[in-house]
């Protein structure tokens, strides 16, 4: 008996040594995940909220010039600003996690289609609480879109909305400075608890365990990813529904007519995120695709690195054959749309399924045991 | 296992597996096992902790590894999305520990009824732990002789360079040749270790390979109480001597009982047969992925309770579209208004749950009123890193196929 074992123990042994002589051929995939989690969070992320942040402040600064002075050139800056705003804001949506989870920002700023109904009900009531659970639709960059654009055909109809002559006016401006404080107050939370003492978190959790920084955001990344093609694409073109309903209004940024500038930038966003790309300047340091290359991990032959690049090649470029506004291309000719829908799913597929698995990643929220 | 329970409430994974969840994924032939309201499932989970410390201190004995063995059993029978290895080997343990009279020696049913205490038990009760342990680890060995274990090193390859942040051995873990080291030592130890652990002259070596082999892969993987349950299972395979002087430090206090008295019980006679049906079932249950052809980790029929643990990196991604058959209208499923991460996440990557799930969307929607709908999958799967590609044949309409033990056809083959 110990001796047959003995014997099945050389021959493993034997085998061991001729295994591993024979297919040495990937290179040490010894890759410093807090390169890439520095890289992230100092150049990237902490930048966007900054960002977003200046751009908030100026939004205020805009707010303040023209409920001083309601001319149509001081809604026209105002909106700009509002615009801008938006468009950081785009840059941070997949950072949902540590202090943006804690103070809920993401579903506070971009809850759309607005409800128009419980906004106008709010503002003639002048009773309501920002914060409670029935008023996600009701604030953020969705309820200033409606209230800056939605109010009127005409510009000057829309600056009649803010007549201090009238107590629904008052109430109007109020609650625009409400919807404003809140969005504010929000980023200035998490931007505070990322430049005090997250980042330090954020750049230890070096793992790849369920709460580990790489983990966080590769899940952020694919939840942000799904979001937006179900909510600014699948749900208002209707193209994907049994009933086939087109429902125009319900895109992102819908009475401003930007959903598919913003959308473009967000994907930019994600995309740059996966290049570690600096805010910035646009300084192309560590990001996943370094990490990747130095993994060796592959896909089809090729790179998965360059499969994934290409792939985002492939949405952006089906992106440009979108017009804007998204609602008229959405009543007048979904195919551009169908295409990028498309195209997208392609990607999703790489960022959910083959980036994970080369990272050891697992695609869960929840800390659990595995097999 | 009271640690388990307690592991369990406390980390707070009641809620999201048995509570939060809309939906669940029933066991084939078990779709009759239904979860309970919140405060049902907290009673089990407690009623479960209670039976657990009944079995460790041998209160009750025999009536608390019944109930361990029902609680803990119904609780894994509920969703598929949960299945885990070791809980079907606790579960397993479970069952013989109702049949072994583990409560006659060291125990509070002694100081109860001295009549009870014996200073013996029948070999059948160690044996037949022994045998668990053997079969468990013996499957598992033979599973991981497959060409991506043992010639690729796959999954190691691509699991152990991501602990490269552990302090000192972290950068060691990117190497080749460790992943070739950990795929084979383990095909090896796994093999071999109960043979080793049975051999009077090796078990302590054994046993020291047994604790570094589990603190080892409670160190890289996410494998919860598992290393700890192993480690503590293998003592089985010591002599009663050194359980004796083990144990005897515990005891309370010493009761006086028929010394050298042979255990002995009623149902001696019915106690064979359930043995071997319930062994033959064990050693049949890891074979059966014979009768399917095809890559078993793509298809993954017969992989369940085989003892196939650790062996592959698989991901996937699938998007469930209902098809209005008569307007010829698709529409995308959004995952998630379903199932919680956790589920989708396995429902991905394992094809009868697909299946179920293409079920219950075909459900969902008829109550809604659509009545003429087919449920077709466009998904898409990885294995060891190799690149995703499709997976199960987007042109069947899974709302037809049904769950059984004949061959998926649907499932497209691993190219």
């Amino acid at each position: 008996m110990t001796r047959n074992l003995f014997y099945v123990c050389l021959t493993f042994a034997v085998v061991v040594l001729l295994g591993c002589t024979g297919t040495n051929k990937t290179p040490t995939a010894d890759y410093d995940r807090q390169l890439l989690l520095t890289n992230v969070g100092e150049n990237i992320i902490i930048p966007a909220y900054s960002q977003l942040g200046t751009d908030l402040s100026n939004l205020v600064t805009s707010k303040e010039a023209f409920w001083t002075n309601s001319t149509e050139s001081n809604l026209e800056a105002f909106r700009l600003d509002f615009i801008a705003a938006y468009t950081s804001f785009q840059y941070v949506t997949m950072y949902d996690f540590g202090p943006a989870d804690v103070v809920n920002a993401l579903n506070s700023m971009n809850i759309f289609p607005a409800d128009t109904t419980k906004i106008e009900s709010n503002i003639s009531s002048e009773t309501y609480d920002l914060n409670a659970g029935d008023q996600l639709a009701t604030k953020g960059f969705p309820a200033l879109d409606y209230l800056l654009y939605g109010l009127g055909k005409t510009d000057s109809q829309i600056i009649d909305q803010f007549d201090t002559a009238t107590a629904e006016g008052k109430s109007r401006r109020a609650y625009v400075n409400d919807v404003l404080n809140q969005i504010n107050e929000r980023q200035e939370t998490v931007l505070a608890a990322w430049n005090s003492t997250y980042l330090s978190q954020f750049i230890a959790a070096d793992g790849v365990d369920a709460g580990s920084s790489t983990s966080l955001l590769v899940n952020n990344l694919n939840m942000a990813f799904e979001d937006l093609k179900r909510h600014k694409l699948l749900d208002p073109s209707g193209i994907a529904s049994l009933t086939g309903t087109k429902r125009p209004t319900e895109v992102e940024a819908y009475y401003s007519g930007e959903s598919t500038t913003l959308l473009k930038v967000q994907i930019l966003a994600i995309q740059e995120l996966f290049n570690g790309l600096s805010y910035g300047d646009k300084t192309n340091q560590d990001g996943f695709d370094d990490y990747l290359n130095v993994l060796g991990a592959q896909y089809n032959g090729g790179s998965l690195s360059t499969a994934i690049c290409d792939q985002f090649n492939e949405v952006n470029n089906a992106l440009e054959t979108l017009i804007d506004p998204l609602s008229n291309q959405i009543t007048t000719d979904s195919d551009p749309i169908i295409k990028v829908n498309a195209e997208m799913q392609k990607l999703i597929v790489l960022l959910k399924t083959d980036l994970p698995s080369a990272l050891s990643i697992l695609i869960t929220y929840q800390d659990g045991d595995g097999d | 296992m009271t640690i388990g329970v307690l592991r369990f409430y406390f980390n707070g994974w009641i809620e999201p597996q048995y509570i939060d969840p809309k939906i669940h994924f029933p066991f084939y032939g078990f779709e009759w096992v239904q979860v309970l309201p919140p405060s049902g499932m907290y009673l089990v989970f407690m009623l479960m902790g209670i039976s657990a410390v009944g079995i460790m201190l041998g209160l009750f004995y025999r009536f608390s590894s019944i109930l361990f063995f029902l609680t803990f059993t119904y609780v894994e029978l509920i969703d598929q999305s949960n299945y885990l290895n070791h809980y079907y080997f606790v579960s397993l343990v479970a069952f013989l520990l109702i049949f072994i009279p583990a409560h006659v020696r060291f125990s509070l049913d002694i100081q109860r009824n001295p009549n009870l205490k014996s200073m013996t038990i029948p070999q059948w009760a160690v044996v037949s732990v022994k045998l668990q342990l053997a079969i468990l680890y013996f499957f598992a060995g033979v599973a991981k002789l497959n060409y991506a274990w043992l010639i690729d090193a796959n999954p190691m390859r691509i699991w152990l360079p991501a602990h490269n942040h552990l302090p000192i051995i972290g950068s060691l873990l990117t190497a080749t040749w460790v992943a070739y080291l950990f795929s084979w030592v383990g095909c090896l130890y796994d093999l071999t270790i109960p043979f080793f652990l049975s051999w009077r002259k090796s078990r302590w070596l054994a046993f020291a390979a047994v604790v570094i082999f589990h603190l080892a892969t409670a160190l890289f993987f996410q494998i919860g109480m598992f290393p700890y349950i192993m480690i503590g299972a293998s003592l089985i395979f010591f002599s009663s001597d050194f359980h004796e002087r083990l144990l005897s430090r515990f005891e309370v206090k010493r009761v006086k009982g028929a010394i050298g008295r042979m255990y002995s019980f009623d149902g001696k006679k019915m106690i064979y047969p359930v043995l071997i049906v319930f062994f033959l079932l064990q050693i049949m249950l890891p074979l059966r992925n014979h009768f399917y052809e095809g890559n078993l980790f793509w298809h993954e029929q017969g992989y369940r309770f085989s003892w196939r643990v650790m062996l592959m990196e698989k991901a996937g991604t699938a998007f469930f579209k209902v098809k209005d058959l008569k307007s010829g209208r698709e529409e995308y499923v959004c995952n998630r208004t379903y199932l919680t991460p956790q589920q989708e996440k396995m429902m991905s990557t394992q094809p009868d749950m697909m299946l179920t799930f293409a079920h219950i969307i075909k459900e969902d929607y008829q109550k809604r009123g659509f009545d003429e709908i087919g449920v077709f999958a466009e998904s898409y799967a990885s294995l060891n890193g190799q690149g995703s590609r499709p997976f199960v044949d987007s042109n069947v309409d899974l709302s037809l196929e049904k769950e059984g033990f004949q061959k998926k056809t649907w499932v497209l083959p691993y190219e």
